[in-house]
């Protein structure tokens, strides 16, 4: 294809989707005189080429929609959605020729009479409205001899010039000259226009003729190159154009000298003090800055891949009658071309779905109390090395029960199964194959294509989505994409004696867990499980993933975790040794290696060895298989169902049966020898982390004498610290914790069937108690000042707490004591309720959400309502928070959520809403 | 090697007709062979086919790979996935403390090194005699065999490197590519 054809597609190209947004904002702004010109003379430019290469049809339609748009310039013609419109079918007819001009170097057979006769009327009714003398030559003599501005004067003289070289015989070479791209011309023609000095009077000749003779030669030639500048994006005039593939060679070639410069770092850190340790350096300062600048010409503005949503939404909020804002930030964050090529499709698949069946009607919006014009939101920003695009819309949200139903309907899970689930995890039913929802295809979207094309487009450059939903409010949707994908950071790790690269953007965080560690790893039900703060985290072993032997001489103590996340998965990832992060050249694997779904590819490291890297999305599917089910059950904590899971720590202590106490309020378990443990007054103490820590004894016959080493279970808060002496640990379970509280006996609360085993549930508040007044009457100050501080001054406070489990009352009201709290426990809302009647009076209300009769929120708002208690603070207490319940509870009039779990998270926000809200005396 | 070719392309096929098994023929069209030993057998590769013969480096082991799959290894900055020829043969590995070395060749823009226990030489060998191999040979082989040559005391197997990766390549490409 002839070069200046290819040129003047490349141009037009970035010409349309400019004047797809400048008319977009125009219709906004009609009023807006600089865009108008610049509208026009994008449009104009087209027109003009068009002329030079011989593109009639072309041509045709650019200058019909010309015309309309010097109308609007010049102001004989109001800027209407109607018209814009049109415009908008004139610009599409116009892409539609390039592409066919793209593909075949010819203009396509076809005919454009209708858009041209819809575009002829307007400018009929120019006519009318302005009933020149002219008119009855031709739109393009009118606009001439409308008085206007200069720069559009000229530039209508200019058009008049142009259409004058179309027409006459043997122009192609001033043509040619005009923009100054050397062809052969006839020779006649090359000599006096090969410059464009000289060009320019040969050209401006004939304009005096046609349509302005007051106007010098020069400004004419000014605008006659600012007009053939135009396409080029303004501001940019140092610019080159270069070949995707030099660019892409270049970047090969630097992964390669990254990848050596590694090699020799590594060579001098080996061998220290050389010769080469200074120009190393140097050379590794250069070869950083080489990375980054080759990176930089393959950076491109996320803008870029936004540049036709304004259009696509203008389309759709007129198509649907919906009204609609975009609001792009953050258009000037750079990613790779590579990177960048490979989300512009899902993105605009997403804008297109949040616009199409996120946003409501104008009339459904106001019923809803929302604003009629909805808005959709695209936020890019930089963090880490990753880019995050966020895409958030204030609409209806994803509807809830229709993914239900759809779900069921396709049967992708059962109703049980989703009665277990979090909303949340249904929402991530969207993401699966062939899950379409909107009720009906629209043309707008519905087209078959779903969310799950879009995460998978978005997993294959080792990215990730996450979706937050709250019905009625809106849906927003996060991806994270790296920046690049040739060279990425990735964690080195080991496992059965050999190294793995596992790339960094899946690493959440590391643990290290040593036989001294507060936290260990459980299993449960022969799965491996580790408690991280209050998720419980199921986990895989590398080495057995990964099928490699032990490696006896490596083995420690030490175990290490890393905390990774794919999509909404999270699991742990147990290996032998962690190393540095390092940046790597990612090279695919063979082909006859294909086939292991583990890894992703392949690296040199700095050191020149050859390591195999981990696929996370491989690996988190090995932790499915582990155990499917009881991961979904376990992956969160966050069970909806009132029946509240609670895990247990098992001992044995005196010849009763199992004792048992929820695994959350034990801060550690320890072994003390029996020496260490000394005995002061009735009171076993032992040194302990610098204090000294009150042992209780479980067994009321409890005889030290019996034993070499005793298991203690350790108790804290804050500072203080308390110890429970017991027999054997045993055993770690999971259960609903039914507790028969009929127990009489001191210092077990009653009696539960956890797992078919019978066991007794410690009252640990006795013991507490219990310590409590012995450290006092033992006059253990050191170890308590802060305790024997707060019990001697008045109580802090009088809280109200609300929970139907016996057994959580009996939990928390100790430890509320225990800070120094006047506690008063019911079980039920309506006995809350009944105390608001008799006139009771509480500087603040806790209460549990999940209530049979009546529910937290509920109990909330007749607080609220009620006389007596409207202004006290009420805090939320929930084994489950999830950012949509937060809010929820935030409406129904809670001040605070906290964790059951989470006991000093408790007794700080207490503090911290008693201290907002002026307490009584 | 390029000298040996361009004479084995431009030479008239002259000796036509005359066969030897007792000795190499040298002219004619002949086609180099690479030979190598795995315990007592030997094979040939075509020399054209080979880019490197190499002492065996470091391999790094690859998890889940099948059996035969060695691992993978540096190569001047390029990753080379190397395979154990003897276990696909089912033949019996080298002794343990014998020094084994490898075959670099390229594969659709792979590269690949098949593991032998001794590197011998370069033999030309008239095309006309290679045989097709015997159908009562182990199947393994006959998968993975162009033919044989009958030399003094012994045969040498002409192995075809786009077979044995043919072979190698998991079952849903390698079905692919027999279809098309």
């Amino acid at each position: 294809m002839d070069d200046l054809l290819v040129e003047f597609l490349n141009e037009t190209n970035e010409s349309l989707e400019e004047l797809d947004n400048d008319l977009v904002r125009l219709e906004q702004h009609p009023n807006d005189r600089d865009l108008l010109s610049k509208i026009f003379r994008l449009m104009h430019t087209i027109k003009g080429t068009c002329g030079f290469l011989g593109l009639p049809r072309l041509e045709t339609v650019a200058h019909r929609a010309e015309n309309v748009l010097g109308s609007f310039r010049d102001g004989v013609l109001e800027v209407t959605p109607d018209y814009v419109t049109l415009i908008f079918a004139s610009i599409d007819r116009v892409r539609m020729i390039l592409q066919a001009l793209a593909q075949t170097g010819q203009e396509p057979e076809g005919d454009d009479s209708e858009l041209i006769a819809q575009l002829d009327a307007v400018g009929q009714e120019t006519k009318i409205v302005k009933a020149t003398p002219a008119a009855d030559n031709g739109t393009d003599k009118l606009l001439a001899n409308l008085p206007a501005s200069e720069g559009g004067l000229s530039a209508d003289a200019l058009a008049e010039l142009e259409a004058a070289f179309a027409a006459a015989p043997g122009m192609d070479g001033i043509a040619n000259a005009f923009d100054v791209v050397p062809v052969n011309t006839p020779a006649l023609a090359t000599p006096v226009l090969a410059t464009p000095a000289l060009a320019t009077p040969a050209l401006a000749t004939p304009a005096p003729d046609l349509s302005a003779p007051a106007i010098p030669a020069s400004p004419l030639a000014k605008n006659d190159d600012k007009a053939a500048l135009a396409a080029a994006p303004v501001g940019e005039a140092h610019t080159l154009r270069v070949n995707v593939d030099v660019l892409e060679n270049l970047m090969t070639m630097v992964s390669e000298l990254v990848l050596v410069r590694n090699q020799l770092v590594q060579i001098s850190r080996v061998q220290k003090d050389n010769d080469f340790t200074t120009p190393l350096q140097r050379l590794n300062h250069i070869v950083s800055d080489l990375q980054e600048g080759v990176m930089k010409t393959r950076m491109q503005p996320i803008g870029n891949a936004w540049s036709k949503l304004p259009r696509i939404i203008r389309d759709i909020s007129h198509e649907l009658g919906k009204k609609i804002d975009l609001v792009m930030l953050g258009q000037d964050t750079e990613l790779d071309r590579q990177v960048l090529e490979l989300i512009k499709d899902p993105l605009t698949h997403m804008v297109r779905n949040s616009a199409d069946h996120g946003i409501e009607a104008p009339a459904a919006r106001i019923s809803a109390g929302k604003p009629e014009t909805g808005t959709i939101k695209l936020n890019a920003f930089h963090e880490g090395g990753y880019i995050i695009i966020e895409i958030s819309d204030d609409g209806k949200g994803l509807g809830f029960d229709r993914i239900r139903n759809k779900i069921i309907q396709n049967g992708l899970a059962t109703e049980d199964e989703l009665a277990a689930m979090t909303p949340n995890q249904i929402y991530q039913y969207i993401f699966r194959a062939g899950f379409s929802t909107a009720e009906k295809i629209t043309s707008v979207s519905g087209r078959g294509v779903g969310m799950d094309v879009v995460r998978t487009n978005i997993e294959k450059i080792g990215g990730s989505i996450e979706l937050r939903c709250v019905e009625g409010k809106g849906t927003s949707f996060f991806i994270k994409i790296p920046l690049t994908l040739a060279i990425v950071p990735a964690l080195i790790i080991a496992a059965g004696g050999q190294r793995y690269a596992f790339p960094q953007l899946a690493v959440q965080e590391l643990v290290m867990i040593s036989p001294t560690s507060d936290r260990q790893i459980e299993i449960i039900n022969q799965s491996p499980v580790y408690r991280l703060r209050d998720q419980l985290l199921p986990l895989i072993t590398l080495r057995d993933v990964l099928q490699m032997p032990v490696d006896e001489s490596k083995k420690t103590d030490v175990q290490y975790l890393v905390v990774s996340r794919v999509g909404a998965m999270k699991f742990g990832i147990i290996v032998d040794q962690v190393f540095d992060v390092e940046e790597i050249v990612v090279k695919p694997v063979a082909k006859i290696l294909k086939s292991i779904e583990l890894f992703s590819g392949n690296t040199i490291l700095g050191d020149g060895s050859v390591i195999m890297i981990l696929d996370p999305g491989g690996l988190a599917r090995e932790v499915g298989d582990v155990d499917s089910t009881q991961n979904a059950a376990e992956a969160e904590t966050t069970d909806q169902s009132s029946e509240e899971r609670t895990t247990f720590l098992v001992f044995n202590a005196g010849n009763g049966p199992p004792l048992a106490v929820p695994l959350s309020l034990v801060a550690r378990l320890e072994r003390f020898d029996a020496h260490q443990i000394e005995r002061n007054n009735d009171q076993y103490v032992v040194h302990y982390r610098g204090k000294l820590m009150p042992l209780q004894p479980i067994a009321a016959d409890f005889n030290l004498r019996g034993y070499t080493r005793v298991p203690v279970l350790v108790f804290q808060n804050k500072d203080q610290q308390m110890g429970l002496m017991v027999d054997a640990i045993s055993d770690i379970i999971e259960d609903v914790a039914h507790i028969d509280v009929s127990s009489t006996e001191p210092g077990i609360m009653g009696s539960a069937i956890m797992q078919g085993r019978t066991m007794d549930v410690i009252d640990l508040a006795y013991f507490l108690e219990r310590s409590r007044f012995r450290w006092l009457d033992d006059g253990v100050s050191d170890l308590d000042a802060d305790f024997t501080v707060s019990h001697s001054r008045k109580r802090k406070g009088r809280i109200l707490l609300i929970d139907d489990s016996a057994f959580f009352r009996n939990m928390i009201q100790p430890f509320l004591k225990m800070a120094g709290y006047d506690v008063m426990a019911v079980a039920t809302p309506k006995e809350a309720l009944r105390l608001q009647d008799t006139g009771e009076e509480f500087d603040l209300i806790v209460s549990d959400i999940e209530m049979p009769d009546m529910s937290g929120y509920e109990l909330a708002q007749a607080i609220r309502a009620s006389h007596n208690w409207a202004d006290v603070p009420l805090l939320a207490l929930t084994a489950h928070a999830k950012p949509e319940d937060v809010q929820r509870g935030i409406d129904a009039g809670f001040h605070e959520y906290v964790g059951k779990f989470d006991r000093d998270n408790l007794l700080s926000r207490i503090a911290n809403t008693l201290s907002q809200h002026a307490p009584r005396s | 090697m390029t000298q040996a070719m361009t004479t084995a392309l431009t030479s008239p096929n002259v000796i036509d007709g005359i066969k030897s098994s007792s000795s190499i023929v040298l002219s004619g069209q002949t086609t180099q062979y690479l030979t190598a030993k795995i315990g007592t057998q030997m094979f040939g590769l075509p020399i054209t086919d080979i880019q490197d013969v190499i002492e065996m480096m470091p391999l790094t082991h690859v998890p889940l790979s099948p059996p035969h799959i060695a691992g993978i290894m540096n190569l001047r900055g390029r990753i080379v996935t190397a395979i154990h020829l003897d276990r696909l043969l089912h033949l019996p590995p080298a002794p343990a403390d014998s020094k084994t070395q490898s075959i670099v060749f390229e594969y659709e823009g792979e590269l690949y090194s098949l593991i032998v226990h001794r590197v011998g030489d370069v033999m030309a060998l008239p095309t006309d005699d290679l045989r097709d191999p015997p159908p009562t040979l182990d199947d393994h082989w006959l998968q993975l065999t162009n033919g044989i040559f009958r030399l003094d005391g012994a045969l040498l197997m002409i192995l075809d490197l786009r077979r044995i990766l043919q072979k190698l390549k998991p079952p849903s490409i390698a079905s692919d590519e027999a279809a098309s």
